[in-house]
């Protein structure tokens, strides 16, 4: 197994054990923890520094292991956990999470923070403590982790360094208690393994097991240590406990292994020391006078003093040993719980899936338009099927890259809660519609402009208390986050229950930065427009969060960046909401196609909500009679200055977008159609009113058309017809 | 399954020959059926003769069976699927008594 592997593996669980962690600090502020809590608490921390003392990452584990006492004293109610108790545990948790991250990026550990913390959480278990030389014994105790003897214990590769002549794999094998009710015959994989070679030992080993009166037949008590004679590579003899990995410590010492790796064999197993030596001697891994040789010169070197220390301490401590195995088997289960639901792929693989699957797309719609063409009944139905299968291929895979925005969310509980304090502000957050999907890409992107959304909120959205309570308001703001599907898009609202925007004031400022005329005339939601700006800013006051007239152009842009829109709607007194409307994904969209001047267009399906006659007394561009309602409408033809004259009938589709809707007068209407999106070259990309281009059957480009700019865009228009005032430029194209 | 105790109070000797399955999922079973023996006399004799299938779980109950404080028990008559497990696990030594003690009473040989 490649060690980045296990630590990649490492650095995903830690993340999410910490994340955890967090989760339920936070709710240890409101209410009290119940004891499962608390034992799930002790258990990520716990975990993270078993696992991180399996890759010698002696930082990770010393600062844990102080959090670990801190936690322990916790669920065995010999510590209260008060409020100063959780800031203190949510900043170790951050400073873990940073040290994890050093790791990951192959940093030095960041050790400047670590001391005067590990010196607050130790005043917290001044009966504890946290010694070095206590730890390796909990280290091996760690969760079990699929890894060969060198890589467990880089340290030891000082010195002393024999060359054993062993010619076989040995493997250690140690089950976890429940393996045998899960199905699994830890014998039966032995077997298997003859099919890789010659099994030339094997020794059961039964040491903890208990006589018959005591035990439970179906825990597993056993472990094996096996001296296999083969060829095959480590891969192999691995896959062969692929199945069992999870709940099971499988230690592989390759042929011809110095005597270090033995050690480390040793070290890492919670087992009488001198009885493993015995054992790998029976199995012919190790000669007697070899091992005497190479414990005796471990013993005295300086740089590696575990096993020695080891050897000493660690002849029978069954207790320790005991609790760690039940820590351990509860762990292992949890994680083998979320595992089974979900796979890991790397994203390019899926990436290449949904590239093909566009192809796919398109050849299809090539057949279907061949099929059409050669008249034959029986090949267009054909047709017809094939590309009603590919339809759902297509969903499916594009399903596959959908992640709930929850992961997004997240993180915002404890940035709301740290931000309010600093504010002094009382905030509660609320978060609503976590599980609604949108494509992985997307979940990626929209993280930092939501962050500056809810710091924005927060910090210019909801009053002090003290003006909360002369408006009359609840003293404690409110701040949600909601998201929801809608019309193909994924809606994001961030909303604040604050003083809402002050249209005069922003309009003032928004004069005397020249970026409208004085004289202007401007709606409220045109003012509240104007906040995205460059250069904007409404806070009396900077502060350090937010408000230094950089940031809501910036999520501006970066909205736009994901054809997405942002919309702002306040009242004043009642709070602000900001609205972010996303594209579900960047890939393949259902399409309507249109035809003006011989060139095709297509509109998301989603998007379209009729089609209906352009009357011949409609004028250039403005407003429609829909039954009754005012219809802004605009002209393809015109907005691209295609040539051509204009049938004598025209269509007009009825989009919608964000509540609103708008027509688009067009020649002809060409029906439904598959879109694989491809983006636009640099040169066109900027271009209003086209989100990309696809390729027909045909062969043909058409462009996609951008419905919310086509919408908002003819609104303008509309407003410019009828109102006739300056405005401020709507496309900054 | 059927677990049939052969008393014979005299000897002070239990003998149990368990059928089918030594495994996962009769283990529990037989656990409590050895237990019951063993806590009415000194020692038990276990026929395997019969058993056609083991794995893990099965012979992990050996081996308890095996410590079981102030008694003796011996296995005898392993049968064929008894046998390939034990000569996998090398513990034909530990649990294969009537191939090293001469003196069992066995009514039959390991085949």
């Amino acid at each position: 197994m490649d060690l980045s592997q296990a630590l990649a593996t490492f650095l995903d669980e830690s993340r999410e054990l910490l994340a955890q962690m967090e989760e339920i600090l936070l709710r240890a502020e409101t209410a009290a923890l119940p004891t499962d809590e608390l034992h799930a608490l002790f258990r990520c921390a716990h975990t993270i520094k078993g696992s991180a003392g399996l890759f010698g990452l002696d930082a990770v584990v010393h600062f844990t292991h102080a959090v670990e006492s801190v936690l322990d004293r916790m669920r065995n109610g010999e510590l209260e956990l008060s409020d100063a108790l959780i800031n203190l545990l949510l900043e170790s948790q951050d400073h873990i999470a940073s040290l994890v991250a050093a790791v990951a990026a192959e940093l030095p550990p960041p050790e400047f923070e670590g001391a005067p913390l590990r010196a607050r959480l130790e005043a917290f278990c001044a009966t504890t403590p946290a010694t070095p030389a206590a730890l390796p014994a909990t280290v091996a105790g760690g969760d079990p982790v699929v890894c060969s003897a060198t890589e467990a214990a880089p340290a030891l590769e000082v010195g002393g360094s024999v060359a054993l002549g062993a010619e076989h794999w040995h493997l250690s094998l140690r089950f976890a208690p429940e393996v045998l009710r899960n199905g699994m015959d830890p014998l039966a994989f032995i077997h298997y393994l003859r099919t890789l070679g010659e099994l030339v030992h094997v020794e059961t080993i039964a040491d903890t097991l208990p006589e018959l009166a005591a035990g439970d037949p179906e825990n597993c008590y056993l472990g094996f240590e096996i001296a296999l004679r083969s060829t095959a590579p480590r891969a192999e003899i691995e896959a062969v406990f692929e199945f069992v990995q999870d709940s099971a410590r499988i230690v592989l010492v390759p042929p011809a292994a110095r005597v270090e790796e033995y050690l480390a064999l040793i070290e890492a197993l919670d087992e009488d020391p001198r009885r493993l030596g015995e054992i790998l001697v029976t199995c012919g891994s190790v000669t007697a006078r070899e091992l005497e040789a190479a414990l005796a010169a471990q013993h005295v070197q300086a740089e590696a003093p575990r096993v020695g220390e080891l050897l000493v301490e660690h002849a029978g401590v069954p207790a320790q040993v005991v609790q760690a195995a039940l820590g351990k088997q509860k762990a292992a289960e949890e994680r083998r719980a979320s595992e089974t639901r979900s796979v890991k792929v790397p994203a390019d693989r899926l990436d290449a899936l949904i590239d093909q699957v566009g192809e796919l797309v398109i050849a299809g719609a090539a057949t279907q338009l061949q099929a059409q063409q050669a008249g034959s009944r029986a090949l267009q139905e054909t047709a017809a099927n094939l590309l009603r299968l590919v339809e759902d291929v297509r969903d499916a895979a594009l399903r596959l890259r959908m992640t709930p925005i929850g992961e997004v969310f997240n993180r915002f509980p404890r940035v709301v809660r740290d931000l309010a304090r600093e504010l002094g502000k009382d905030i509660e957050l609320v978060i609503r519609g976590a599980e609604a999907e949108l494509d992985k890409s997307m979940v990626e992107k929209i993280g930092d402009p939501l962050m500056h959304l809810v710091r924005n909120a927060l910090d210019h959205g909801i009053e002090s208390p003290e003006r909360r309570a002369a408006a009359g308001k609840p003293a404690r703001g409110r701040v949600e986050l909601r998201a929801f599907h809608e019309s193909g898009s994924i809606v994001i609202e961030v909303a604040d229950d604050g003083g809402g925007l002050d249209a005069r004031r922003i309009l003032a400022k928004a004069v005397e930065r020249g970026l409208v005329a004085a004289d202007a005339v401007l709606s409220e939601a045109e003012i509240h427009r104007l906040v995205l700006a460059p250069g904007f800013s409404t806070a009396a006051e900077l502060t350090s969060l937010s408000g230094r007239g950089v940031g809501m152009d910036v999520v501006k842009s970066s909205v736009d960046a994901l054809r997405g829109t942002l919309d702002i709607h306040s009242a004043p007194g009642c709070g602000t909401t900001m609205r972010l409307c996303l594209p579900l994904t960047l890939a393949i969209i259902d399409g309507f196609q249109v035809g003006v001047a011989g060139a095709t267009f297509i509109l998301p399906l989603d998007a379209v909500v009729e089609c209906i006659e352009l009357p011949a007394d409609a004028g250039a561009a403005g407003y429609l009679d829909l039954r009754g309602q005012v219809l802004p409408f605009l002209r393809l033809r015109a907005l691209f200055a295609l040539e051509g004259a204009p049938p004598p009938r025209q269509n007009v589709v009825v989009v919608r977008f964000g509540g609103r809707q708008a027509g688009i007068a067009v020649d002809h209407l060409l029906g439904e159609c598959q879109a694989v999106i491809k983006p636009l070259g640099p040169l066109f990309e900027r271009v209003a009113g086209i989100a990309g281009s696809t390729i027909l059957g045909s062969g043909e480009v058409a462009l996609i058309l951008d419905v919310p700019q086509l919408v908002q865009r003819a609104i303008a228009h509309e407003g410019r017809d009828t109102g006739g005032a300056p405005r401020a430029r709507f496309l900054a194209a | 399954m059927d677990t049939p105790a052969l008393d014979t109070p005299a000897a002070g000797v239990a003998r149990l020959a368990p059928e089918g399955e030594l495994g996962i999922y009769t283990v529990a079973a037989l656990r409590e059926a050895w237990l019951q023996a063993l806590a009415t006399h000194e020692a038990l004799e276990i026929d395997l003769g019969r058993i056609d299938e083991i794995d893990t779980a099965g012979l992990q109950l050996m081996l308890m069976a095996k410590r079981s404080v102030g008694r003796s028990v011996r296995f005898v008559n392993h049968s064929a699927a008894v046998l390939r497990l034990l000569d996998l696990a090398r513990l034909g030594g530990a649990l294969g008594d009537p191939l090293l003690e001469d003196a069992a009473p066995a009514t039959q040989e390991a085949r």
